[in-house]
């Protein structure tokens, strides 16, 4: 079992489009694939057309109340589950912090599903908090949606510099260029300059296309409504990447 | 995600919108439009995938063809690929599918069980959210052997749940059963396979022939024999259309293990006969010999290849045309030898006489003697020798006295085998185990070195053959051949060792227990 995370301290960068659309492509090609929908705006649980709400909520779930299993919800796609979000997931720093060893929980919760899902991707809320933390000593992977500006620049490089100073040296990196407008001469210049600070960096990018906003009123993976738009074949090569560092085919850094 | 489907028979072939709005309390249906799919049922000959309780389906649409490994039980997807079945495992790309099953189907071919043509009605009952919380699917088809199905499928109704959503599956289910009434229906390919009037698991390349102690040990060697002439027939087509290594090797064993029967309990058949099958299935063993060892070979390469610093690797392509190209000329030989009068009169007479039945006129005395006594004293004998020749082994013995030793384990191996349905399962299986760790031992002893001569000899073929091959492939078999010969030294040393305990205090009791006459 691989865990990834789609993760950004910045919000609105599409985290939640990617982690959807990747779980997506990773079920069809056979790899059984479980969403967790970590952020309490619940986004990636609409997108599915599931009920925002988890039995017992956050308390239940850190306290151990109920299996992770039990919770679970089919989607409308072979192959992929959801957990849904709960809004009480607002507090899960504080109930996380009621544990010992708060940042090793996730990864506990986790591990009685590597013999369900092949994959299992974390979509997580924006900020830095105990949360994320926990997810990054949870997951083999964080990738990182970048919106070629100085800001989401700055932003990578604060979790860089955060992985290194928590010593998390297991987690991998991996950025990757998100809602992409190749009229903006300043996505141009950074889109072409980024990859030499992060050679292991993702190469394909997510255009900005309003197939993607539009997500919102499909409620369904791009890949199962519009399978030849551009952002649908952006996001497939964007997941031939991804498989083949976890299949071991090519380095992840 | 592991959910089981629920399978119905329907009466009738339903009017799919009348018969889904018996549904309709559980929420909106939507009705998807018909769809047309061949599945395609693989397995190995021997049913490698059944019988480690899973499926391969090639479900081909008119847009996509995917190839999906299920679970036989709950129908659980393990693994999926867009692409057709192929023929052997390593031509699939790697994935989930291919690193789940490549152990198991090895190097035998995927082949064609059943085909069912399908035209699928599916409809998902959507919750307020529109979101599908189960699906009912009405099928209807044809089904039969592969490239023919023709046989009508009796309508059906599969209910699958979603997971998370019990409650609706729950209803569905009530209006199934008790609403509907209508009858539990055996899976997809239980049914596919009755159709093509197959059944799962009719081969296995096992020897396993269910004998009476006190029956007369004539009958019992017959009906071995016939069995092994069954093996021999089932792989007979296999054999000469080379569909797999397996098919080929199945036979030989079966030739193998009739030819052991002769020698390892004398005196029993009529020996009139005894003469004549004797020479023929001598015959046989020696014109399937040649595909086989150019089988082995090729079976081979890729651990050669492997065993090779990784400059030298592809220095070995040469050897391979080379193996393949001879494989292919005996490969015809052999057909053509196994589509002779004279082999096709030696199975049919050895069949009459196989299939008359005992009668003990026609028999020598000793064939009166219960098999229980004759299966006792021969593994008896035959264990008792092992121990001696193997405990006269030392560090300095020739490597003639282990090949000896190999041969006589051999030969053990096959009476514990002919004979097991006489003694308790559990114990009869854990000696063949037992034996089985020191018989590799010494198989792998000798076999390196005829590896290694083999080698050579090809390559002075290959110089023969073509002058021009390059001297990198040369200097890569002398590598390999150095490797062989390190590798049989080092199995030299493991025999004490392996023999040690084959030859424990705790087994030496069981054995006695289980043979001592």
């Amino acid at each position: 079992m691989k865990i990834l995370a789609t993760y950004n301290i910045k919000g609105g960068v599409g985290k939640t489009a990617s982690a959807v659309n990747l779980a997506w492509m990773a079920a069809r090609d056979g790899i059984p694939t479980l969403v967790w929908d970590l952020d309490p705006q619940a986004a990636a649980t609409y997108y599915f057309r599931i009920k925002p709400k988890i039995k017992g909520g956050g308390r239940g779930l850190v306290r151990g109340k109920h299996a992770l299993e039990d919770l679970i919800k089919g989607t409308d796609f072979e192959g992929l589950d959801l957990l849904p979000a709960d809004f009480s997931y607002r507090h899960l720093d504080l109930l996380l912090d009621e544990k010992k060893k708060p940042t090793r929980q996730l990864r506990k919760l986790l591990k009685p599903l590597g013999a369900e899902y092949g994959c299992i991707i974390l979509d997580c809320p924006p900020s830095i908090s105990l949360v994320s933390e926990a997810v990054f000593r949870a997951a083999d992977a964080l990738l990182v949606p970048v919106i070629p500006t100085t800001l989401s620049l700055l932003t990578l490089q604060q979790l860089v510099k955060f992985r290194e100073d928590q010593d998390i040296s297991g987690l991998h990196i991996l950025p990757f260029f998100s809602m992409v407008d190749r009229r903006k001469k300043l996505h141009q210049e950074i889109v072409a300059e980024l990859p030499r600070d992060y050679p292991h960096m993702l190469l394909s990018e997510i255009p900005y296309a309003s197939e993607v906003e539009r997500m919102g009123i499909y409620r369904a993976p791009l890949g199962s409504y519009a399978t030849s738009s551009r952002a649908a074949l952006a996001y497939a090569a964007l997941w031939q990447e991804i498989r083949a560092r976890l299949e071991g085919r090519v380095a992840w850094e | 995600m592991k959910i089981t489907t629920f399978h119905y028979y329907l009466p009738e072939p339903p009017e799919p919108e009348k018969f889904f709005g018996h549904f309709r309390s559980l929420g909106r249906i939507r009705i998807e439009p018909p769809a047309h799919i061949r599945c395609t049922y693989f397995d190995t000959f021997d049913w490698r995938l059944h019988s480690a309780g899973s499926l391969l389906v090639e479900e081909r649409e008119p847009y996509a063809t995917c190839l999906r490994w299920q679970s036989l039980h709950d129908n659980a997807l393990l693994g999926q690929v867009m692409t057709e079945a192929p023929r052997f495992i390593h031509d699939l790309p790697t994935g989930v599918l291919r690193k789940g099953i490549e152990d198991l189907v090895d190097m035998r071919a995927l082949l064609p069980m059943a085909q069912v043509d399908l035209r699928p009605v599916r409809a998902a009952v959507l919750n307020k959210r529109g979101k599908t919380v189960l699906r009912l699917v009405i099928h209807q088809g044809l089904a039969g052997p592969p490239g023919t199905s023709d046989q009508q499928l009796p309508p059906r109704l599969h209910i699958e749940p979603i997971k998370g959503y019990r409650k609706p599956l729950d209803q569905a289910l009530r209006i199934a059963e008790k609403e509907l009434t209508l009858a539990p229906a055996s899976p997809l390919l239980v049914e596919a396979l009755d159709l093509a009037g197959r059944e799962a698991e009719d081969y296995s390349g096992k020897l396993d022939v269910a004998l009476q102690p006190e029956q007369p040990v004539g009958d019992a060697l017959r009906r071995i024999l016939l069995h092994l002439l069954e093996t021999m027939e089932c792989n007979l087509d296999g054999t000469r259309a080379d569909l797999d290594s397996e098919f080929l090797h199945d036979f030989r064993v079966a030739v193998r293990r009739t030819r052991s029967l002769f020698s390892q309990v004398k005196g029993v058949l009529p020996p009139t006969l005894l003469g004549r099958f004797r020479a023929e299935f001598k015959w046989l063993g020696q014109v399937t010999g040649p595909t086989r060892d150019l089988d082995v070979y090729l079976l081979k390469l890729p651990g050669y290849r492997d065993s090779l610093p990784a400059a030298m690797q592809a220095d070995l392509a040469p050897l391979q045309a080379y193996l393949e190209k001879h494989q292919r000329i005996e490969q015809r030989k052999l057909a053509r030898q196994l589509g002779t009068v004279r082999y096709g009169k030696l199975l049919q007479d050895w069949r009459t006489f196989l299939e008359q039945d005992f009668d003990a006129q026609n028999w020598p005395g000793k064939a009166l003697v219960p098999v229980g006594e004759v299966a006792n004293r021969r593994i008896w004998q035959s264990y008792r020798r092992v121990l001696k020749e193997g405990a006269a082994i030392d560090n300095d013995s020739p490597a003639a006295a282990l090949h000896e030793l190999r041969i006589d384990c051999k030969k053990f191996r096959y009476l514990m085998e002919f004979f097991q349905s006489l003694y308790p399962p559990g114990k009869i299986r854990k000696q063949i185990k037992a034996l089985k760790s020191l018989q590799d031992n010494l198989g792998d002893f000798q076999d390196l070195e005829v590896q290694a001569e083999a080698l050579k000899g090809f390559g002075h073929q290959m110089q023969a053959e073509s002058s021009n091959l390059p001297s990198e492939t040369f200097m890569a078999m002398g590598v390999l051949v150095d490797l062989l010969y390190q590798r049989q030294d080092s199995e030299r040393s493991k025999f004490a060792e392996r023999f040690a305990r084959f030859a424990r205090p705790g087994n030496r009791r069981v054995c006695k227990e289980l043979f001592n006459p």
